[in-house]
């Protein structure tokens, strides 16, 4: 990151509530700050209810806040915007629609003819594996292969930004590491900066530039980690002690938070 | 072999009940001689003669006409107050209660007003078209509007889609069964709305006949209308099955 360059997101003294049934206000965010540099991986792991999936949401310009400001890359978020793209959770595939049409589908919306957005679409799906799947149905598809069209369709729109909110919870063990590397392969060939929503501490230590670990009731930040692992990461950094070390760190943290909560329920 | 097999196969209890009924039907038509219960080969040649003679033409053309136009008129009508009450909790909260009252009133006893608006021409009988089969179409529209996963309109917001972009490749795709069981429903009370409002009115299409051959007891043909009438719903709701199902079918 140059100094003339904006962060890629920044985060400062985010405040949101939320309308609980009885009308009481509830603080699902409190005062967080974060930075996300140009080209960075950064990963957000926390318990359930600690507003990791809510900020996200915030960034990607599809739900408001009450204190503070987002910006990416220098701007105000106001709403959804060219740079950011998302992947979710539960895939988010159309189904009535076949792979292409979903991974072009970003593009349609924006108004790009079909023979242009099926030429970038054609693409995007070689390089996630799945050029012989074009005319294939989402419900044809492995969890595994329908969060790699999830993916296709967020990079399709040539975003700066890539959010990921928990997008290999679904997701089976085993296919989940591959697709972990497979996502640190792409990534790597991009200039992309990503903003990654995990409950998983590996995944989060081997993905990351820096884990960023949140604590609930209000949603706030407790710790940024460094993750100084070399790149490329592979499966001998599964092995690497300094990962052993750092995920049980970012282990250690969690247990603590959820030990407490666990206690006072 | 082949679709017959399947057909006899997939529909063998059914068309054993229905040749146990027409037995019995003929069995009791013949040896008591009510004149209620003309036995069935008789009410067949009625119908048969009915049909060559072109008596029954006319009327089933007129209701035909009357069903389709009203049936065109629901369908946009109820889709329109049915799409706004699914998208806007204001539009909802004003006429839901119109569309659950029209849902259940029994709406017959409209008939006589709508004649006494539009006279005996068509118009009477698709006005009763449309008040039978636009409220199950509104509110199957309404219901298809909110059927679309939460998860997917976010997905398409966050792509920075349109209200409309989100209508029309989210809300409308995923809505699209729902719609069709509205119009399939719609059709069957559109064809029971004609022909009861056809009975009232007594002297217009399929249900005037009912009424002209029910009020000189001639039985026989009186049961060769109803049946034609039967198997007419049978065939209109057979019909936007089949549609739906290829329409779905095609989406998927």
């Amino acid at each position: 990151m140059t100094e003339t360059q904006a962060p890629a997101i920044s985060i400062s003294n985010l405040t949101k509530f939320y309308g609980s049934p009885k009308g009481r206000r509830m603080k699902a965010l409190e005062n967080v700050t974060l930075t996300v540099g140009r080209g960075e991986f950064v990963s957000i792991i926390g318990p359930s209810g600690c507003g990791k999936t809510t900020m996200l949401k915030m960034v990607g310009g599809i739900l408001g806040w009450d204190e503070g400001s987002i910006e990416v890359l220098g701007k105000p978020v106001t709403g959804p915007g060219p740079e950011r793209a998302t992947v979710f959770q539960s895939f988010a595939l159309l189904p009535w629609m076949t792979v292409i049409d979903n991974v072009s589908f970003g593009l349609k919306v924006r108004g790009m003819a079909k023979p242009e957005r099926y030429a970038v679409a054609r693409k995007l799906l070689a390089s996630v594996g799945l050029a012989d799947f074009e005319t294939s149905y989402p419900r044809q598809l492995s969890g595994g292969m329908q969060q790699r069209v999830g993916l296709a369709r967020a990079l399709a729109v040539s975003p700066q930004l890539l959010l990921m909110d928990e997008p290999f919870s679904a997701i089976d063990a085993q296919t989940r590491l591959i697709l972990q590397t497979d996502l640190l392969d792409i990534w790597s060939k991009t200039d992309l900066s990503v903003l990654f929503i995990t409950h998983a501490m590996d995944e989060a230590v081997f993905l990351s530039d820096k884990v960023v670990i949140m604590g609930a009731r209000p949603g706030h930040v407790t710790d940024i980690i460094d993750v100084d692992l070399p790149r490329p990461r592979t499966e001998e950094t599964r092995r690497d002690p300094r990962f052993v070390e750092l995920t049980g760190f970012v282990w250690d943290r969690l247990r603590g938070m959820i030990q407490q909560d666990e206690r006072a329920a | 072999m082949g679709w017959l097999s399947s057909l006899a196969y997939r529909n063998g209890p059914f068309l054993l009940s229905l040749a146990a009924l027409a037995l019995l039907w003929e069995v009791v038509g013949r040896s008591i001689d009510l004149i209620t219960l003309p036995p069935l080969s008789a009410v067949l040649a009625a119908f048969y003669d009915l049909w060559a003679s072109g008596a029954v033409t006319a009327p089933l053309l007129d209701s035909t006409l009357a069903l389709l136009y009203g049936l065109v008129l629901s369908l946009a009508l109820g889709s329109l107050i049915g799409i706004g009450m699914g998208l806007s909790r204001f539009v909802d909260v004003a006429l839901g209660p119109y569309v659950k009252a029209g849902l259940s009133a029994p709406m017959i006893a409209f008939v006589p007003v709508f004649l006494m608006i539009f006279g005996i021409g068509p118009a009477t009988r698709i006005a009763t078209v449309v008040a039978f089969s636009v409220f199950i179409v509104a509110t199957n529209a309404a219901t298809a509007m909110r059927a679309s996963d939460p998860r997917l309109i976010e997905m398409a917001h966050s792509f920075g889609a349109s209200r409309w972009a989100i209508f029309r490749d989210v809300r409308l795709p995923a809505g699209a069964p729902y719609f069709l069981a509205g119009l399939r429903l719609g059709v069957a009370r559109g064809v029971k709305g004609l022909i009861n409002g056809e009975v009232l009115i007594a002297i217009i299409g399929l249900g005037g006949l009912v009424k002209k051959y029910g009020t000189v007891f001639s039985m026989d043909q009186l049961y060769a209308v109803i049946l034609l009438i039967v198997v007419y719903a049978a065939i209109a709701v057979g019909l936007v099955s089949a549609v739906s199902r290829l329409l779905v079918a095609e989406e998927k």
